[in-house]
């Protein structure tokens, strides 16, 4: 899985090691971990405030899953951040747990 | 969708300190082209498990963690009905649930949205998020 990780500049020498207070992300339909780092807007008001942001991707990728990919609706890039149960996608669709665990 | 990730991940699990969500889908279990159709593809009983990942059925249930929460959206937004935020927006009141609420008057469900009032979102976590508390 992919993602983004920002850590205001600053901190990063005199706080080495010591943890950052943390912003999490999540995007929305037909995006990966890339757009809200690159559209939202988002960095200057992080460094200001001293917060890390972490910008999980919005689904697995690449998983061999028939027709997986081919409705931007629901699958790739549409996992809704459930933990999947049936046999087909509970395999790599745990986005749930990814994010929360 | 990342705004009902967000949502459902702090109502669920009381891990986060504030939440906040642009346009959220709201009413998952309840949309056909922006939920059920998804919860059918991951759940074997989607009509039952779709409803544990729905923030507006979350708060209907009275099961969840209180976060201060913040929800923000377009007034234009094309995408309202596949939303179902003014779902949402009812059963917050309707449960007393406390959150601030924006309407933006004009605004769609683009980046420019989304980039345009991030500065408020940022300073409203600023809030709960600081060093002194970690």
């Amino acid at each position: 899985m992919n993602f983004n990780i920002y850590l205001p500049d600053e901190e990063i020498s005199s706080q080495r090691g010591k943890p950052y207070p943390a912003l999490y992300f999540l995007s929305g339909l037909g995006s990966t971990h890339d757009n809200a780092p690159q559209k939202s807007g988002f960095a200057k008001y992080a460094h200001k405030n001293r917060i890390a942001v972490v910008f999980p991707d919005t689904s697995p990728r690449n998983t061999g899953i028939a027709g997986i990919s081919e409705d931007w609706e629901a699958g790739d890039s549409a996992s809704y951040y459930v933990d999947a149960t049936n046999d087909k996608t509970k395999q790599f669709f745990q986005m749930f747990s990814y994010i929360n665990k | 969708m990342g705004g009902h990730g967000a949502l459902i991940s702090a109502l669920k699990t009381g891990q986060f300190k504030s939440v906040s969500a642009f346009a959220p889908i709201s009413n998952p279990s309840k949309s056909a082209n922006w939920g059920i159709k998804a919860f059918n593809l991951f759940f074997n009983n989607p009509e039952v498990e779709g409803k544990e990942y729905d923030t507006t059925e979350i708060i209907k249930s009275g099961n969840y963690h209180k976060v201060p929460t913040f929800i923000d959206v377009g007034s234009a937004d094309q995408f309202r009905e596949k939303m179902l935020i003014d779902n949402l927006k009812e059963q917050l009141i309707e449960s007393d649930y406390p959150h601030l609420w924006k309407s933006r008057a004009g605004y769609n469900h683009s980046f420019f949205y989304v980039s345009t009032f991030i500065e408020e979102h940022i300073n409203f976590h600023a809030k709960y998020l600081n060093w002194e508390n970690l």
